[in-house]
């Protein structure tokens, strides 16, 4: 249930963002989730959906895209996909692997409406 | 509509937290250990024979993360070392921020070794740093075998793990093999300490490689 935690600082970035622009209102976020994080979207949403009250982002629709696992080999060479339930090297099946992508949890943009004169 | 560019990691605020957190146990020459299992593991008990085996050589202070109750922290007092219990009220993790506010209570530099005993949940602590040095994790035998595959992150994050309760081996159906074999699949550096806390045995060998993480970290502070 750490979901909860992570929807509260998604809304305070959100709108720490949105009010340094002097936006009134946000439409959207777009977020960035890893395969490899243990974050469940459907339980994210909704966290999302009760932390996002009474803030500029109150009617913001969250864009949740999944990032695929990507693995390097450190015996062969290899990089690309490969399924978190595997986590061996598919080529030449050493285990010797590290994660390049699959643990993000990031917030990359959002859309805003409203900009106040600056 | 206006597009505004962020790009900032969602912990952002929680890993800036726990890089202080860190720099100032540095800085006080304290190690600190952020202990982590499923409820149930033997991660007290573990901590009780720890602290049983070192305090005369090292000076041992405990941070306990429980969602209720002051019951852990007791039991750890009774060892005769500081310990202060933080109860989350709900939370399924600690954070930096809950490490940061409890700081005041101990004196850092009366201290060489600082255990923080997380909430037991084998998911959501993996995600936050509390600015330790090394995060161990605990694996109990009766749990199963399956769990490394079942929670990657804790095993990748994990510096070293503590296989627990191997007295019951011969009762359970726990593939040691298999287990170990997943765990260094997620993890090719893991260290792997096989101990049973009500049997006393395994003991040497972890305490051992705690006291060369102590070290590591006083002579960080000398250089």
């Amino acid at each position: 249930m750490h979901e909860v935690s992570l929807a509260i600082e998604i809304v305070r970035t959100i709108v720490d963002a949105a009010t340094a622009n002097g936006a009134l209102r946000v439409e959207s976020a777009e977020i960035e989730l890893g395969d490899l994080t243990c974050v469940d979207p459907e339980t994210l949403r909704f966290a999302f959906e009760v932390a996002r009250k009474d803030t500029v982002a109150a009617n913001c629709v969250l864009h949740i895209h999944p990032v695929a696992l990507v693995v390097r080999c450190a015996a062969c060479g290899f990089e690309g996909a490969q399924s978190r339930e595997e986590l061996f090297c598919p080529d030449c099946e050493q285990s010797s692997l590290s994660i390049l992508k699959g643990r993000e949890l990031r917030v990359l943009s959002i859309e805003v409406e409203d900009l106040q004169d600056a | 509509m206006h597009e505004i560019s962020i790009e900032s990691d969602i912990l952002a605020s929680n890993e800036m937290c726990a890089q202080h957190n860190r720099q100032h146990f540095i800085e006080h020459g304290v190690y600190v250990l952020n202990l982590m299992s499923g409820p149930g593991a033997g991660k007290t008990t573990l901590l009780e024979r720890t602290i049983d085996m070192m305090k005369d050589r090292f000076r041992i202070a405990v941070i306990e993360g429980d969602v209720q109750t002051h019951a852990d922290a007791d039991r750890i007092a009774a060892h005769g070392v500081p310990a202060v219990q933080i109860n989350t009220g709900g939370a399924c993790h600690l954070d930096a921020r809950l490490i940061e506010n409890v700081m005041p209570r101990f004196d850092l530099d009366a201290l060489d070794l600082l255990i923080i005993e997380n909430v037991g949940n084998l998911v959501c602590p993996a995600e936050f740093d509390l600015g330790e040095h090394d995060k161990v994790m605990l694996l109990s035998v009766t749990e199963g075998a399956d769990k490394p595959l079942k929670y990657p992150v804790m095993f990748h994050v994990a510096k070293a793990l503590l296989l627990t309760k191997v007295d019951l081996l011969p009762y359970v159906d726990f593939d040691v093999q298999s287990a170990l074999r997943d765990a260094r699949v997620l993890n090719l550096d893991l260290q792997v300490f096989q101990l049973s806390s009500r049997a006393q045995t395994g003991f040497e060998a972890w305490c051992e490689w705690l006291e060369g993480r102590i070290k590591r970290v006083k002579s960080l502070v000398r250089a």
